[in-house]
């Protein structure tokens, strides 16, 4: 998995940073919320505790006041019987002590005394004295100051204090608790049909007998107890209910009336108190309905409650604190404190909400700072990565690095401008490199292509795209046949991959082939290849490379030379066919080419040499590259040589120079041919023509000897006749005689020569075919005898004829001419007296092989015959030669001797048509003989 | 006065019919000589006016001929004139480098070869 070096930097340190802050967000909410709670909780026990001390300084007023008063009575201070002026001390305790709303007091005899401080600060008074005739109870409203009463309401009527309520009268109840007790009772003191309910502290009081004598009372309304819960209560939504552990309602904070204040007819039902109690859950407040349901969800233990209970509420979407304390004091009731958590909560909220403000902020800010950093960290080295990318992208303009202050950073941004100026001269130099190799390769005269492992076509330069003209094509190794129309030379056959130099190359093996050919959509090239495979250090072939060339026009000359070759002599034609056969064509073309093959620079240093030994090497041949080619001529040559090359390498034209030089005491001709190959190289190829001109010459020689012999005895004649006709010798009969017979001579000299010469080009042209039939050689013997007896005589010459009884096989007209040639030469060179001999004998093979005459052409049996003579003899070198025209032994025999010149030329021509061999042995001044052998018949 | 002239030649029949012409039609006196070697040494016995000279002799050529009387002084200001059968180009070249005074090619009109020879030495007819 690869990251971006950005993502690297800020993703960790984002999530490290939004983690970080989300905990310390969230452990700083949760801390400050437990705070909260435990606050509130101390602060709600702190409120608790406040309403219980105000409650119990609250309550402590009517239990002083009633105490008090009591104690007034008991010690006689205050008479008990006579309750008149008892009427103002209530007025100005009420007025004394704003938490009490009622004073009453009643006695054994009856009387009653009631006091009670409306809601207008005014008074309410009802009574019912004894000593007053009716004993009814009346009802007075007082003012302000308590005085002036008005009769508020019908008096009534057989009120007994001492019996009301009827079914749980108070005075009873608190004559039996000499020590006081708290009692709720309902008043009636706003009148019969507006009941409220009262707390009072009941307290008895006895006489100085210990007499009981009444009780003593103090109240306070229930309403005016909620009016003193609302002043401890918090705030609007917070609540403070007081409850007994009944679960009925005593007082609430929230204004609601904690009773029921129905009026009911029958008054000892209006004035029960239990009847009219209210539980806390029948209140019509929601708030303290939700309350009321969280209680009875927990049902704590009301009664015995010991330690203040802590209750979560929800109510209408908002969270509450709710605490049930149990109230100290003598008043067995509990505190039920209610406060909306946003109370405390709202601050913790702001704070939450500045916390996660801050955090927010924190968190862009690190983002921020993250991200600038992360910038400002990648920014070079990205600048570094792009500039590494365009280095090896190759792009030619580097872009360039940023400076940065980060030390390491730009040390290593340093150290890369340095590596890429480096590489960058390097490219370049690289690249330079690269156009002069391939320049200096697409002006190579061979075509070039370069192959990686895939066979994929990397290189190929300007000669190759002539051949190739797909150029360099998307094409691995099997597909290189098909992309570049490669065919099995001759056939329709695509190239087999495997067989490819290319694929070859690539499996390591230097290859060769020269049956390819490529097709280039106007016409098949054949194509000769070379490939060497390129090894890496590894050993590993990592490039194949191709040398290819057009062999069209060697193709053409090798099939020249094919039709030369055939009619050359038999051995060459095998040794060529082998040569063809085997794996080194090439060479074997070379070496068949008879001339000297040679790359040549223009300094004159050979590059290549093909075939060393064709020409006359002057120079060095065991290291011919050494010296300049020029050395290995002689001066005028080299000159002229020197120029050749020059002037093909500027023009572009093939020179060619002939030449001919002394060596080794021999003439040599050579031609030298230069073709210009590129702009500094040459191919010189020379070849050895001295046999060419030594034939040239030979017919030049010839022509002119023919020429010679037959103007000579034209001369004689058209002299001879030109002199007779003019008449100049008609006074000289003599000498005009020796003219003509001159004349006659010298033509029939002409008619011989002219004979003889067709006789010759007859034979040698083979047009005219010798019949050969049997006959006697004996007979022959005897015919050539008789055609040379007559001038053999004349030279006193003796003949002496030894035949045998053979038959050849022969036509006898060229045999006796055979014959007679040789006995008149013979006849010629012997001195008078001298004696010559025609001799015939069969030969066997061991004298065959004995002779040296075993030839191909020789018959099974044969015979040789020979003439002998004593004459003056040929000298050793001239034996051979004399069989060739015009070839006498002495130029001056043709003119002392009478012969043309071409005598034994002919014997050699006649002989050799009869299968056979001619042949001279001599002793210089003792004689020669000539032997030509013959086929016999076959028996 | 009459011109002398050496005629050197191997071939018997052509010294008669040059002489025999040299001295009918030029009336010229003629001497002459059946070898190269019997050339030279005739030459240098007698004050000759010109030699003609064949080159296709035996044993000593006219080419060699014409070397030893150009070696020497008594003969190397007589005027030589070839008279020879050789007509092929490359002779005619060979003839050219020898310094000679003229040419004559065999077979030549017996009547006018002496003014043939005259007019290349430059003598009155």
């Amino acid at each position: 998995m690869k990251f971006s070096l950005r993502n690297l930097l800020i993703v960790p340190f984002l999530v490290q940073v939004i983690g970080l802050t989300g905990i310390v967000g969230y452990l700083s909410y949760r801390s400050g919320e437990q705070a909260v709670v435990e606050m509130t909780q101390r602060l709600m026990a702190q409120i608790a505790q406040q309403a219980d001390a105000r409650l119990e300084e609250y309550f402590q007023g009517p239990r002083f006041v009633a105490e008090s008063t009591a104690y007034l009575l008991e010690a006689g201070h205050l008479a008990d019987d006579e309750l008149v002026p008892m009427e103002q001390y209530f007025v100005k305790h009420l007025q004394q002590f704003p938490e009490l709303t009622d004073l009453a007091i009643a006695n054994e005899a009856g009387a009653f005394l009631h006091v009670t401080r409306q809601a207008d600060q005014s008074f309410a008074m009802r009574q019912r004295y004894v000593r007053q005739q009716d004993g009814w109870l009346h009802h007075y409203r007082l003012d302000a100051e308590g005085l002036n009463p008005v009769p508020s309401d019908l008096p009534r009527r057989q009120y007994d204090p001492r019996r009301a309520p009827p079914e749980n009268p108070w005075y009873a109840t608190a004559r039996a608790n000499p020590d006081g007790l708290w009692r709720l009772v309902v008043s009636l003191e706003q009148g019969y049909d507006k009941p409220k309910l009262v707390m009072v502290r009941f307290m008895p009081f006895y006489g100085v007998d210990g007499k009981f004598k009444g009780v003593m009372s103090a109240g306070t309304q229930l309403v005016a107890l909620g009016a003193l819960l609302q002043e401890l209560t918090l705030g609007d939504s917070s609540q403070l209910l007081l409850i007994e552990p009944s679960g009925d309602l005593v007082a609430t904070s929230t204004g609601e009336q904690p009773f029921d204040s129905q009026v009911r007819a029958d008054y000892a039902q209006n004035v029960a108190v239990q009847p009219r109690r209210m539980a806390l859950t029948q209140s019509r407040d929601g708030l303290t309905q939700a309350v009321a349901a969280a209680l009875q969800g927990t049902s704590p233990d009301l009664h015995h409650l010991q330690q203040p209970i802590f209750l979560p509420l929800r109510y209408e979407s908002r969270r509450y604190f709710v605490t049930l304390t149990p109230l100290e004091g003598d008043l067995d009731w509990r505190l039920i404190t209610v406060v909306p958590a946003a109370e405390f909560m709202t601050a913790i909220y702001i704070n939450l909400g500045r916390t996660v403000l801050f955090c927010v902020l924190t968190l862009l800010g690190t983002i921020g700072l993250g991200l600038w950093t992360a910038n400002y960290i990648t920014r070079p080295i990205l600048s570094l990565q792009r500039a590494t990318q365009a280095l090896t992208e190759g792009t030619i303009q580097v872009p360039p690095t940023q400076s940065t202050s980060i030390q390491e950073v730009d040390s290593l941004r340093r150290g890369f401008d340095h590596m890429a100026g480096q590489l960058t001269a390097s490219f370049q130099n690289l690249k330079d490199r690269e156009n002069t190799l391939a320049s200096f390769l697409n002006s190579v005269p061979l075509a070039l292509s370069v192959h990686d492992q895939t066979g994929q076509m990397l290189f190929l330069n300007a000669k190759g795209k002539e051949l190739l003209v797909n150029g360099i094509a998307l094409a691995n190794s099997e597909q290189l046949a098909e992309t570049y129309r490669l065919y099995r030379a001759g056939s329709d056959a695509l190239y087999p991959t495997e067989d490819l130099p290319v694929v070859r190359g690539l499996r390591g093996e230097p290859a060769y082939a020269d049956d390819i050919e490529v097709d280039t959509g106007e016409r098949r090239i054949p194509l000769e290849v070379h490939t060497i495979p390129v090894f890496s250090s590894q050993e590993q072939v990592i490039y194949s490379i191709n040398t290819f060339q057009d062999i069209t026009e060697r193709r053409q000359a090798e099939r020249l030379r094919a039709n030369y070759e055939r009619e050359l002599e038999q051995q060459v034609a095998e040794q060529t066919a082998s040569l063809y056969a085997s794996e080194v064509t090439k060479q074997a073309l070379i070496n068949a080419i008879p001339d000297l093959l040679m790359r040549l620079g223009r300094d004159g240093l050979p590059r290549e040499i093909y075939n060393l030994g064709a020409v006359q090497w002057i120079g060095d041949a065991a290291e011919p590259y050494k010296a300049p080619m020029y050395d290995n001529l002689p001066e005028p040559i080299a000159q002229e040589r020197k120029r050749c090359v020059e002037q093909a390498l500027d023009t572009g034209t093939i020179q060619r120079q002939e030449y001919e030089f002394l060596r080794l005491g021999q003439v040599f001709c050579e031609e030298a041919r230069i073709i210009p190959v590129t702009e500094d190289e040459v191919l010189v190829v020379v070849r050895d023509i001295s046999d060419r001109h030594k034939i040239d010459r030979l017919k030049d020689e010839f022509i002119s000897i023919v020429s010679h012999e037959l103007r000579t005895p034209l001369t004689a004649i058209r002299g001879a006749l030109g002199i007779l006709e003019t008449g100049v010798l008609h006074d000289r009969p003599q000498k005009a005689r020796q003219m003509l017979h001159m004349a006659l001579n010298n033509t029939e000299r002409l008619i011989r020569l002219v004979n003889d010469i067709l006789d010759l080009e007859r034979l040698t042209s083979g047009r005219i075919d010798l019949k050969l039939e049997p006959c006697p050689l004996a007979d022959l013997m005897a015919l050539a005898v008789n055609g040379v007896e007559a001038i053999a005589m004349e030279a006193g010459i003796e003949l002496q004829v030894m035949p045998i009884d053979a038959v050849v096989m022969g036509a006898p007209d060229a045999i006796v001419q055979t014959l007679i040639n040789l006995l008149s030469n013979a006849i010629k060179f012997s001195e008078p007296g001298g004696k010559i001999w025609l001799m015939a004998e069969t030969m066997t093979d061991a004298d065959a092989n004995a002779w040296n005459l075993r030839t191909e052409s020789l018959p099974a049996s044969f015979l040789r015959v020979a003439v002998q003579d004593q004459g003056r003899g040929i000298p050793a070198d001239r034996l051979e030669i004399i069989f060739e025209r015009f070839q006498q032994v002495d130029v001056s025999d043709s003119r002392q001797r009478g012969g043309t010149g071409l005598g034994l030329a002919i014997c050699k021509q006649i002989v050799e048509q009869h299968g056979g061999k001619i042949w001279a042995e001599s002793q210089l001044g003792e004689g020669s003989t000539f032997y030509f052998t013959l086929p016999l018949k076959e028996l | 006065m009459s011109k002398r002239i050496l005629v050197i030649d191997d071939e018997l029949d052509i010294r008669e019919v040059v002489c025999l012409s040299l001295e009918e039609f030029g009336g010229w006196q003629t001497d002459s000589a059946g070898s190269g070697w019997a050339g030279v040494q005739k030459a240098v016995t007698t004050a000759w006016d010109a030699i003609l000279l064949d080159i296709s002799m035996p044993d000593m050529d006219g080419f060699a001929v014409f070397s030893q009387l150009q070696a020497q002084p008594q003969t190397q200001t007589i005027p030589v004139v070839l008279l020879t059968a050789k007509v092929l180009p490359s002779d005619r070249d060979r003839f050219a480098a020898l310094g000679v005074a003229g040419v004559i090619t065999k077979p030549f009109n017996p009547v006018t070869v002496w003014q043939q020879v005259a007019q290349i030495l430059g003598w009155a007819t």
